[in-house]
């Protein structure tokens, strides 16, 4: 079993790149990264539940998280799959509300717990990390928006096609060029895209046959990326 | 309803006027470049996006319905988007909005963190409201989607009516058509689910607005499921 690092570096010495903290001094790195809690989580840990008052910000040093709403039918709704580098639970911080959605670890993880009242004080003092959280919010609001559109107009073969094309940008591929780095179950796909697993298990399956995409357990891997874009009906 | 909104009072004291527009007047449509942006002074404005751009009859989907106080366009640009994805339409007759050269906006935005924070606070609510639908469209029953959609719509843009006898009760400004598109729900169900609602006492609609009448009863309702 894979144990945790010793310890996870300050901010300054964080190897992410194109992180919202990017943009800010060494000073204020280090002020950000002092008393910064230092988490480890196993697969299948919750970090928080939905209804969840936020205490700090959840920074992924490293790591997969789905953050996920509980129908009332008991189904899961995957909202957003997070990775290496980004943060988890900012926009309830920002608003003073409780967590909207659970976040369970997909694989272990490694997470900085920042400051509430250090993140707020910066967001007041720097107008370009305020700039940085504005431009990650319009981003994910075009995100969210899109799917929402998918759901009304996008057949579910249409929609499987472009989630796998999310998976790959988002999380990116192993070192043979073609299976998703990361690995979800059939009905964590289903979740994500907001259909049933039976339903996914048979896209999945059509787009196998058709040479799009090949199976192996939970890995897939993409094989034809140019035609899985043009069934997701993805144009530049 | 103020005739210039408060908040922004720095955009509109500099002999800035804001344009009327009459209702379903487009603000700006999908496709066209960004060059300002549009700061809702009144009323409401729809805020969509067209099923194809190239067929004016192929419909559109509803997105968001702006509120004043609110700056539309920004999102976009703050994407990197040189275009306009969404049309917005003013949805109500007593539309008025100013627009703001982009420049001049970021260079308020630089200087005051109460805008940057008011920003951030709107971008927020839309996000959170296009979550809330993106679970409400798979297969919940059609009444959780509305009383979540009342509940999310009043609690975030109502309006509270201080000359009330307590409880204040909350009202939302919004049109059955507007309603319906956002719920995904045939606007004949949705009356028949209004005036089940009505019947409960728990809502009351009025021509152009809805107003909750049980807060707590349409939140138990809500976390049952629906009725």
């Amino acid at each position: 079993m894979k144990k945790p690092p010793p310890s996870i570096p300050g901010c300054n010495e964080c190897t992410n790149r194109d992180n919202l903290f990017c943009t800010l001094s060494s000073e204020e790195k280090e002020f950000l990264s002092e008393g910064k809690g230092q988490n480890f989580f196993r697969k299948g840990q919750t970090i928080f539940y939905e209804g969840n008052h936020p205490h700090g910000l959840y920074c992924v040093y490293q790591g997969k998280i789905k953050l996920y709403k509980m129908g009332d039918n008991g189904k899961e709704q995957i909202v957003r799959l997070v990775g290496t580098g980004d943060l988890l639970g900012y926009r309830s911080l920002l608003s003073n509300e409780s967590y909207r959605a659970t976040a369970t670890v997909l694989e272990d993880s490694y997470l900085c717990l920042l400051s509430k009242r250090k993140f707020t004080e910066l967001l007041d003092t720097n107008s370009k990390l305020s700039r940085k959280v504005i431009e990650k919010l319009s981003q994910d609001l075009r995100r969210s928006e899109q799917s929402l559109i998918d759901l009304t107009q996008k057949t579910v073969r249409e929609r499987i096609a472009e989630a796998l094309l999310l998976l790959k940008a988002k999380f990116g591929v192993e070192e043979d060029g073609k299976t998703l780095a990361v690995i979800l179950s059939r009905r964590e796909i289903g979740d994500f895209v907001g259909i049933s697993t039976e339903t996914t298990i048979r896209a999945l399956s059509s787009l196998n046959k058709e040479g799009l995409i090949e199976l192996g357990g939970k890995q897939i891997r993409l094989i034809d990326v140019p035609q899985l874009a043009r069934v997701a009906n993805i144009y530049d | 309803m103020e005739s210039s909104h408060p908040t922004w009072q720095i955009f509109i004291g500099k002999g800035r006027k804001g344009k009327s527009y009459a209702a379903g007047e487009p603000i700006f449509r999908e496709g066209t470049e960004i060059e300002h942006f549009y700061l809702l002074l009144e009323g409401q404005a729809r805020l969509s996006k067209s099923m194809d751009i190239s067929d004016p009859k192929a419909g559109s989907v509803l997105l968001w319905i702006a509120q004043p106080g609110e700056v539309l366009g920004l999102s976009s640009h703050f994407q990197g988007l040189e275009s306009h994805p969404l049309t917005a339409n003013a949805s109500s007759k007593d539309c008025k909005v100013v627009s703001i050269r982009i420049e001049c906006f970021q260079s308020i935005l630089d200087g005051h963190a109460h805008y940057r924070s008011l920003i951030i606070r709107n971008l927020t609510k839309r996000l959170n409201f296009a979550e809330l639908r993106a679970k409400g469209f798979t297969g919940l029953r059609s009444s959780f989607k509305l009383c979540s959609t009342l509940l999310f719509l009043t609690n975030e843009l109502g309006i509270q009516r201080p000359q009330s006898t307590l409880p204040s009760p909350k009202s939302v400004h919004c049109f059955l058509k507007d309603l319906s598109e956002l719920t995904g729900i045939s606007s004949r169900y949705l009356r028949k689910l209004l005036s089940e609602l009505e019947d409960s006492n728990l809502i009351q609609v009025l021509k152009d607005r809805i107003r909750i009448l049980d807060w707590d009863g349409l939140n138990a309702l809500q976390s049952q499921g629906g009725m």
